[in-house]
């Protein structure tokens, strides 16, 4: 591995969570529909039918770029990008060529796991397409087939493209998880990998290190294959597959051997790629402008407008939770992760402010970190009633308590030699009997701390 | 700018069909070849013109930004996106397997 | 008094007056549909049964008070605008046996409109020609000279509106599919501005270049016409929402002091008859008080290039929905004259000889709407031959593999600019019909049809009428 670097690029498919789809006002909520009930003359590809764009998905699309701080080009346009399969109705896919709506972008990931270093990353290219329909493969009276479902056919598909900055298996997983948080933050897909509304596609190679090589940008020194691992589900799938792609690449290489440019497939169960043979033929996309869609052009006025719907991103609400909160910055980190769970910490706030309580956001933060109480079920408001009721527990008297857990460590010798040995366990015990002796008053985490102090 | 390739051979037309998805005999490639051929030297005329700097046209209406608003409309029924399917199964298209990707 | 020989004017004035019924005019369209079309053969689907019904419905609606022009006037319809219900096939043996889910845009106006489809006219398979040799199931015949082509792609409807086996008809333009054979023909075909008729429904040739349009048998019909198909679609986003003008008013204003441009580049391509038919016109229309003026235009001939290549382009992308997976059969049944154009618009498209071919005819195209621009700058409207020759007889169409594209030659720089033109009768030879074409700028119907009007009104070669009928 020391020998190699690996150059890894990522695309990744979004579907919109428009009402209706791409090209046409079919209910673009196909999820768990009754088959091609979801489909009309435009998305079933029938002889003479048109597509028209759907404005707000294209302005979804621009969102997302302006997130990834892409620049937004004057002139975009719609294309054709021709190839046969079974679930493409049209024989082309509706695509955006060489003037996509969002260009030039980047994206900074700081994994707070793994220090303060952060990582940019490129964002190449931010572009708006349609899904395609989806294949089931079935035995219908014992004979091997494949069954199609339209209902999926024409909703609006983002794909982001990022330069091949990457260069662990860590470092993609971090970009991905960031980029779908953004996604949920924007409001734009439900990105729910499951259903397969943010789908990944990892392409990797990797590099031989030279004596004096530094991290040189451009082409040039790039590998010359490049493998693409296809439709991938989930995060962690992702680094696997990625990771699995570099020590594979890393044998053939060491046993003399160049990767084949190829696409691969994710086995789940097997944890491993396999080659997708048919797909190997090299394609030829034939790309040309669609003649159906007239050009897009975007003055500045648009883009502004599109830019002031854009949210309160990720890194902005941790920083200002940092400020205006005094939250560590791993508190802050946790509770934005979650679009809903930081809105749900926001609004619990403004219940203090309110009621004029003597709770900090720090309380409540760790509150809802620990997940003493479900935000599901209990409410901004009950959560503070919660915390109110638990604070305003009789304190006991610092002397009693004392007094009590000195004598609870006299009569346990036992655990407590168990526990200066290193079984940590055993202070539950502890706590336990002083629990018990002070009939519940005492604040337990206040008795583990003054244990912890005196067993030192 | 490559070359106008005026010249087409069967595996040229081959190669072509196959992008197309157009099933050929031997004897319908060996005729095309011969057909495209034609046809490709008499578009070659354009050559002569000089198109450097002039920017491409693909629309002549001067149209930009047609959109159509984020609204649902009606669908057909199942039953009527089927009505002229040759193969169909359980509310279903139906074809041979192809293979899973 | 012969019903099928009714104009839509006279048929909408007859009607309002009561003079008729529109089952006695569908009625007699049939009696001479039965007999005719097996010699013609203009017709794919003929659909009297509903026809009557819906005739019978509209008399039915007039009687309650309900004053639509068009209620009950009965009209053919190119085979590739799809119909809900009523087979569509585009000539093809790919969609024989379609039945369209829905309606195209033009056929729901018509149908709004209280128009009665007699039947869908054949055509060149998928439109791809100029003599409907090209149909998977039959060549249509000239109502004027059984051994001599119709012209196409729009065929069938130029023959069902010169036999008088309809009152009028819509048929479609990529290039000449109304033009040329209108001309061959005799009768008046309005190839609209691109963008001022919805495309939506009509089975895709070259996206960027098909307009619907209709086929009459007078410039009056066309100007009635129009207005029912056109308009902006919000089905189809290339339809434009400049405002429709009022066709009729404007009809008979005249031509005085209009500048007529003539051009030699397109009269020395026709040929001497029908250059001289062409000349002769042009003296007509001066002495109705337009100025004749010389104009340069691109050499026609180069638009044949540009065309093929921009139309195959686009023909080998809208013909890979036809898989036979939802509708229709499949690959393999595609004729000879399809395969060639879905194979040499792949070859255009294909990586390396893009920028040579479609790269290349569509920095040609620019070319060409500039020339028209700045030609306009100085006139008002182009005169030309439609067609370089009168029909041609039955066959021709087998020799070159380019024949509809040389055909065409005089309607292609005005089609890949997405300009309007019209074009009728001005002459004859022996009986085989003439036919002069008047292009203008985009959007500029109103004045094609004046300037056509006012030559039909002045000479009497729309009196005329096929032997056969």
């Amino acid at each position: 591995m020391n020998n190699y670097t690996p150059i890894i690029g990522l695309e990744i498919h979004v579907e919109l969570a428009t009402k209706s789809k791409m090209f046409c006002g079919c209910d673009a909520n196909y999820f768990g529909g009754k088959p091609n009930t979801h489909t009309c003359p435009v998305c079933l590809g029938l002889p003479g039918a048109l597509p028209v764009p759907n404005k707000k998905a294209i302005e979804w699309c621009i969102r997302i770029g302006l997130a990834l701080n892409c620049e937004i080009p004057l002139h975009s346009k719609f294309d054709r990008k021709n190839y046969f399969y079974p679930d493409l109705p049209k024989g082309y896919q509706i695509s955006q060529y060489d003037k996509p709506f969002a260009v030039n972008g980047r994206l900074v990931i700081k994994p707070f796991a793994r220090g303060p270093l952060t990582k940019t990353v490129r964002i190449r290219r931010v572009h708006m397409e349609e899904d395609t329909g989806k294949l089931i493969h079935a035995t219908v009276d014992g004979e091997k087939c494949t069954l199609i479902d339209f209902n999926r056919s024409g909703v609006p598909l983002v794909e982001i493209v990022t330069e091949p900055d990457i260069r662990t298996s860590e470092e993609a997983r971090d970009f991905l998880k960031k980029l779908h948080q953004i996604i949920r933050y924007l409001g734009v897909s439900d990105a729910d990998m499951e259903k397969g509304s943010m789908r990944l596609e990892p392409n990797i190679s990797i590099r031989r290190k030279s004596e004096k090589e530094k991290e040189r940008k451009g082409e040039e020194n790039l590998p010359k294959y490049k493998v693409e691992v296809k439709n991938i589900n989930s995060f962690n799938f992702a680094k696997k597959a990625i990771d699995y792609e570099i020590s594979r690449h890393i044998e053939l290489l060491d046993s003399g051997e160049t990767p084949k440019q190829e696409t691969r497939g994710w086995d789940e169960k097997k944890n491993i790629t396999y080659s997708q043979r048919s797909k190997e033929e090299a394609h030829d996309y034939r790309y040309f402008p669609e003649p159906d869609i007239p050009p897009i052009v975007l003055s500045e006025k648009e883009k502004k407008r599109i830019r002031e719907t854009i949210p309160e991103l990720p890194d902005a609400r941790t920083e200002r939770f940092i400020k205006d909160y005094g939250l560590s910055e791993y508190d802050a980190s946790i509770l934005i992760d979650d679009k809903d769970t930081s809105e749900y910490f926001e609004k619990s706030i403004q219940q203090i402010t309110n009621n004029k309580q003597q709770i900090t956001p720090k309380v409540i933060a760790n509150w809802i970190i620990n997940k003493k109480a479900d935000k599901s079920t209990v409410s901004p408001e009950e959560l503070i009633k919660l915390i109110t009721a638990k604070q305003q527990k009789p304190q006991m008297d610092a002397t009693d308590l004392d007094l009590i857990i000195k004598k609870v460590i006299e009569a346990n010798p036992k655990a407590v030699g168990n526990y200066k040995s290193g079984k940590e366990g055993a202070i539950m015990y502890l706590i336990g009997q002083v629990m018990r002796k002070t009939k519940g008053k005492a604040n337990a985490s206040q008795v583990r701390n003054l244990l912890t102090n005196l067993l030192k | 700018m490559a070359d106008i390739n005026a010249n087409l051979s069967i595996p040229d037309v081959k190669k072509i069909a196959v992008l197309a998805n157009i099933p050929l005999t031997d004897e319908e490639a060996r005729k095309l070849a011969g057909e495209l051929t034609q046809t490709l030297h008499f578009i070659e005329k354009i050559k002569k013109i000089d198109t450097k700097d002039i920017k491409p046209t693909s629309h002549v209406t001067g149209l930009s930004n047609v959109y159509r608003d984020d609204q649902i409309s009606p669908s057909l029924t199942q039953k009527e996106a089927l009505s002229q399917a040759k193969s169909t199964y359980k509310g279903y298209f139906k074809v041979p397997a192809v293979l899973k990707d | 008094m012969d019903l099928s020989e009714l104009t839509v004017t006279e048929t909408i004035k007859g009607l309002y007056q009561k003079k008729f019924s529109s089952v006695d005019i569908t009625r007699s369209l049939f009696e001479k549909i039965k007999p005719l079309d097996k010699k013609i053969k203009a017709f794919v689907t003929i659909d009297s049964e509903n026809a009557l019904k819906k005739a019978e419905e509209a008399d039915e609606k007039r009687k309650k008070g309900d004053a639509r022009p068009f209620l009950g006037v009965p009209f053919t319809l190119k085979d590739n605008i799809c119909t809900q219900g009523l087979r569509t096939t585009a000539s093809a043996k790919v969609l024989e046996n379609y039945i369209p889910q829905y309606d195209a845009t033009i056929s729901k106006k018509l149908k709004d409109a209280g128009v009665v489809i007699l039947g869908k006219t054949n055509m060149d398979a998928w439109a791809h020609g100029s003599s409907t040799e090209t149909s998977d199931f039959f060549t249509t015949l000239n109502p004027w000279d059984l051994e001599k082509l119709p012209g196409g792609s729009s065929g069938g409807s130029a023959a069902t509106v010169a036999a008088d086996l309809t009152i009028g008809s819509i048929g479609t333009e990529t290039a000449g599919s109304i033009r040329q054979p209108a001309s061959w023909c005799g009768v008046v075909g309005l190839k609209p501005t691109y963008g001022r008729v919805s495309r939506y429904g009509i089975i895709s040739m070259g996206s960027s270049l098909d307009s619907p349009g209709p086929m009459t048998k007078t410039v009056e019909d066309a100007a009635l016409t129009l207005p029912v198909i056109a308009g902006k679609d919000p089905q189809d986003a290339t339809t434009s929402s400049i405002k429709l003008d009022d066709y009729l008013v404007n009809l008979k204003k005249g031509v005085k002091n209009l500048k007529v441009g003539i051009s030699e580049e397109y009269q020395k391509i026709a040929e001497p008859i029908v250059r001289e038919a062409v000349e002769k016109a042009l003296k007509t229309i001066e002495k109705l008080g337009a100025i004749i003026v010389p104009v340069k235009l691109l050499d026609p001939t180069y638009s044949i290039s540009v065309y093929t290549i921009l139309q195959r382009a686009e023909v080998s992308a809208n013909l890979a929905r036809y898989d036979g997976i939802r509708y229709g059969e499949g690959r393999e049944k595609f004729g000879e004259e399809a395969k060639r154009r879905i194979m040499l618009g792949t070859y255009a498209l294909s990586a390396g000889y893009y920028d040579a071919l479609y790269g290349k005819a569509q920095q040609i195209r620019t070319l060409i709407v500039e020339d028209f621009k700045k030609v306009f700058q100085k006139i008002d409207c182009i005169i030309a031959p439609t067609t370089p020759c009168v029909a041609l007889p039955l066959g021709s169409s087998k020799t070159s593999p380019m024949f509809g594209e040389v055909q065409d030659v005089l309607v292609e720089p005005s089609t890949i600019a997405g300009l309007p033109g019209i074009t009728l009768r001005c002459g004859f030879v022996g009986e085989l019909p003439i036919g002069i074409q008047i292009i203008g700028p985009q959007f500029s119907e109103a004045l094609i049809l004046k300037v056509a009007y006012a030559y039909e009104q002045n000479t009497d070669w729309h009196k005329r009428k096929p032997n056969i009928i």
